[in-house]
């Protein structure tokens, strides 16, 4: 992605976030702070080696705290969703034909729905991210854009419990049908499913009708 | 009187050999003919999504050699440390980075090689079975040299490899290489112009550039048709920029034309071993990572060309010892969503044909 491309994404869609460019002007921000910080040590240590007394205590940087993106990544909402996707797939500068992954991150306080898109015959790609309210789960399918969507939309159905509207088959597709809750929810609580509860008691009751139970076995060998 | 005709539903697995796997398929029939087919996954799911969050980025190195495609454990470490290293900024050293790339060429042709017995004895040519495991055999005593594994090595670790190769080790492989090419030229007669075949592949299961790209598939089954499309060219890791080779890609997408990549990959990958085993730098093989090291907050994605694809791995940090959040995308996910499209309108008997030359591993589709 070069910087002309994103510049061209922000101009034709102001509400996008460039989430790359807000972590930079966070990151200047901190240098320019933690510069000030070393400049008001430096004066402080002057001063006191002026005056003959010890320096003052060295500075330490923490460790930064800010989130980093390392690809081009852009927050779009969910009501811009489709036609920002669409916009990336038709323009002839973009052209992101190749939809490799849809995903979705659980954080504490909303879902992260990613979108990697990439353009073969330019060799560029990005990441689009959408955040959705964890009460309201629900975004629009780009099914219709990528048919490849389809499996992934599923699975991050399956696995966190968004709701792809307009999807032609939400169903669940790695866990049963009858399985309760959404695995890689951060909250989940594994339980035994009802068949293979009913798997085991049927052992045991196998067991308990041939008369012997583990004691009857004697020691293991 | 008028004959009265339906479809009929075929149930094809989960527990059928030839669907590499567990892997279930609703066929629906007219006759003969396939109406449609739909791939139902999740039978070898283990959520090694979730898994990962739960060890840390060291640990993990382990995880991803069974949790993911357990054919090519070396191309999934690959990847996983690729991922780890960009999130975190460590910088293998020059030797790690050749070893890895002659590990992860060498476990792709490993992968062909057990992609093209077992296909071939799907059509029914038992010998090229017994020839491929023959050499595939000796690729896995190579790594068992190195690593101590021979299908799972938790051999490469974040910033570079565990250990260094024995003494020895450079020429055997070398000698492998020079024993190993004239090998495919021996698989190429025994099936490229064998006349059962060539009826059973050639023209069958085609499918079109705009549906591979529509479909998401990559890797081998994107380039037989017409997808000029090769991470290792498109986006370079490791060193495979300084690497001369080719990238085959032809037009047909059919059967017989993956088999055809598929093919010339391996001897691409026998020119790349050469190239990397030549210019084999000496010095440091690992970058020292603490071992319960801490990745900043962040996120990075990285992909690799893995022996089916088109192989990433997307991984969240909240700053803590374990990963917040890991996405695997999986070429054989994807690649099968493409097989409903190269089936329609075959017959039955191609089922296995078309699954077989779409090279999926369940481990992979399902996680």
């Amino acid at each position: 992605m070069t910087p002309e491309r994103v510049a061209h994404v922000r101009e034709r869609f102001p509400r996008v976030r460039d989430l790359v460019a807000e972590q930079r002007a966070e990151e200047a921000k901190a240098n320019e702070e933690w510069a000030a910080k070393e400049r008001e040590w430096q004066a402080a240590a002057d001063q006191a080696k002026a005056e003959g007394k010890p320096a003052p205590r060295p500075l330490r940087r923490e460790e930064s705290k800010i989130y980093r993106h390392l690809e081009p990544t852009f927050l779009v909402s969910r009501e811009d969703l489709l036609e920002v996707c669409r916009w990336l797939r038709d323009t002839p500068e973009f052209e992101m034909a190749y939809l490799p992954f849809v995903s979705a991150i659980d954080w504490p306080d909303r879902f992260d729905v990613v979108y990697r898109l990439a353009s073969l015959s330019l060799g560029h790609a990005l990441t689009l991210k959408v955040a959705l309210p964890k009460d309201d789960a629900r975004i629009p399918t780009v099914t219709e854009l990528w048919q490849g969507a389809d499996w992934h939309e599923r699975e991050a159905y399956d696995l966190f419990g968004i709701v792809f509207d307009g999807h032609p088959n939400l169903r669940r597709i790695m866990m049963s049908a009858d399985w309760k809750g959404h695995p890689l929810r951060k909250d989940y609580v594994y339980e035994d499913p009802q068949w293979l509860v009913d798997v085991a008691t049927q052992r045991q009751r196998e067991i308990a009708a041939t008369g012997e139970g583990w004691e009857g076995r004697g020691p293991r060998a | 009187m008028a004959l009265r005709t339906e479809e009929l539903m075929l149930n094809m697995g989960p527990q059928h050999p030839s669907t590499h796997g567990v892997l279930r398929l609703i066929v629906t029939l007219d006759g003969e003919n396939i109406v449609d087919v739909q791939p139902d996954i999740g039978y070898l799911h283990s959520s090694v999504e979730k898994m990962m969050e739960h060890r840390t980025y060291v640990q993990n190195v382990a995880l991803v050699d069974r949790g993911m495609d357990y054919l090519i454990a070396l191309n999934n470490e690959e990847v996983y440390c690729l991922a780890v290293e960009r999130l975190a900024g460590i910088q293998p050293p020059e030797r790690a980075r050749y070893i890895r790339v002659i590990f992860s060429e060498l476990n792709r042709i490993a992968s062909h090689l057990v992609w093209l017995g077992t296909w071939a004895i799907d059509l029914g040519a038992t010998t090229v079975f017994l020839w491929c495991f023959r050499e595939r055999e000796m690729i896995l005593d190579l790594f068992e040299k190195v690593t101590g594994g021979r299908l799972h090595h938790v051999y490469f670790r974040i910033g570079g490899v565990y250990a260094d190769l024995p003494e020895g080790w450079v020429e055997e492989c070398g000698a492998f290489l020079d024993y190993f090419l004239p090998r495919v030229d021996e698989y190429d007669k025994l099936l490229t112009e064998n006349p059962i075949f060539l009826a059973r592949t050639r023209g069958v299961g085609k499918i079109s550039r705009a549906d591979v790209i529509a479909m998401g598939a990559s890797g081998p089954v994107g380039r037989a048709s017409g997808v000029a499309y090769d991470v290792r060219k498109a986006a370079p890791y490791e060193v495979y920029d300084r690497m001369e080779f080719e990238v085959p890609v032809l037009e047909e997408g059919d059967c017989f034309a993956r088999y055809l990549v598929r093919l010339a990959e391996m001897r691409q990958a026998v020119r790349i071993i050469r190239q990397a085993l030549r210019d084999l730098p000496g010095g440091e093989i690992r970058t020292r990572v603490p071992m319960t090291m801490k990745a900043p907050r962040g996120e990075a994605y990285v992909h690799t060309e893995s022996p089916r694809g088109d192989l990433g791995i997307h991984i969240v940090s909240d700053g803590a010892e374990t990963p917040y959040r890991v996405k695997i995308r999986a070429p054989s996910f994807s690649n099968l969503y493409a097989l409903t499209e190269m089936m329609k309108g075959w017959k039955v008997a191609d089922v296995i044909a078309i699954l077989g030359s779409i090279d999926i591993v369940l481990s992979d589709v399902d996680r």
